[in-house]
């Protein structure tokens, strides 16, 4: 039985370890100095069209292959699709687009995972893209 | 797990950290860093404003040579604010690399959400976010 008192704490605080013991990564630093008013590109599409997609914004997900990404106009609406599997997000600013572009490919990925058993052809296909682009990090 | 050529890397580097904060302060001799001020809002009587900060960011699984570029935009309106461009290369996916990227006076011309987007090789790896606000009414 450890017994603590006031001379041998019961736990010793991190804080008093070598701090050489504990290593950061190398660091590279992005500088530009202040921001030029050149960079105020106001007219600029901000989002790139088509672009890579590497992320689901979720923890569960890790995306390995990029999702090809191209933006569309429907009427006041953007709209974010994944092209290779013909998935769609919908949104009044192309960041919120992207996001439930995100929303849907995960939900798409969960449902498919589900239904293995019972997919038709074009649902397997898609299933199978979808395997090869995302690894699931964590069960539910 | 090296990679030596200068060829931009396919391999999408994972997210894991980006934070905003007043400054981040390295240990030369450790590497460890500091990051002062941690936050997501800023209360302004009027806008325009500008504001200095930090952009602190951490990936994992990255190798090879990579072109970063942080996008700010104000999000709710899609107007670009800045683009900042770097060069990263990573010698081990296992190890993670880290980016500090100081903003001196960071315009903000109105109120809204400004996103802070991570880009490497054209691969969008997520974002982070600044909402600039009118300080609460007092009663």
């Amino acid at each position: 039985m450890v017994t603590r008192t006031l001379e041998q704490p019961f736990v010793q605080s991190t804080l008093d370890a070598d701090p050489h013991d504990v290593v950061g990564s190398e660091t590279v630093y992005l500088e530009l100095g202040p921001i030029p008013e050149s960079a105020y590109t106001r007219d600029a599409m901000v989002w790139p069209s088509p672009f890579l997609l590497a992320t689901l914004a979720d923890g569960r997900f890790r995306v390995i292959v990029p999702f090809d990404v191209s933006f569309l106009m429907e009427g006041d609406s953007i709209v974010a699709e994944a092209t290779e599997i013909n998935e769609f997000g919908f949104g009044p600013t192309h960041s919120e687009a992207v996001r439930d572009l995100q929303a849907a490919l995960v939900e798409l990925y969960l449902t498919l995972r589900d239904d293995q058993g019972n997919l038709g052809p074009d649902l397997q296909s898609v299933w199978e893209a979808l395997q090869g682009k995302v690894q699931i990090q964590y069960a539910d | 797990m090296t990679q030596n050529t200068e060829a931009p890397s396919q391999i999408a580097p994972l997210l894991v950290a980006a934070v905003i904060c007043d400054a981040a302060v390295e240990d030369p001799h450790t590497k460890k860093k500091t990051l002062v001020g941690i936050f997501d809002t800023i209360l302004a009587n009027e806008f325009p404003t500008q504001r200095t900060l930090t952009l602190y960011v951490k990936i994992v699984d990255a190798l090879g040579h990579y072109a970063a570029k942080i996008r700010i935009i104000n999000a709710s309106t899609g107007v670009a604010v800045g683009e900042i461009d770097g060069n990263v290369v990573a010698q081990d996916r296992l190890r993670s690399t880290e980016l500090l990227i100081p903003i001196p006076s960071m315009p903000i011309e109105a109120e809204g959400r400004y996103e802070f987007q991570v880009w490497f090789n054209g691969m969008y790896a997520g974002q982070t976010f600044l909402d600039a606000e009118l300080p609460p009414r007092q009663l």
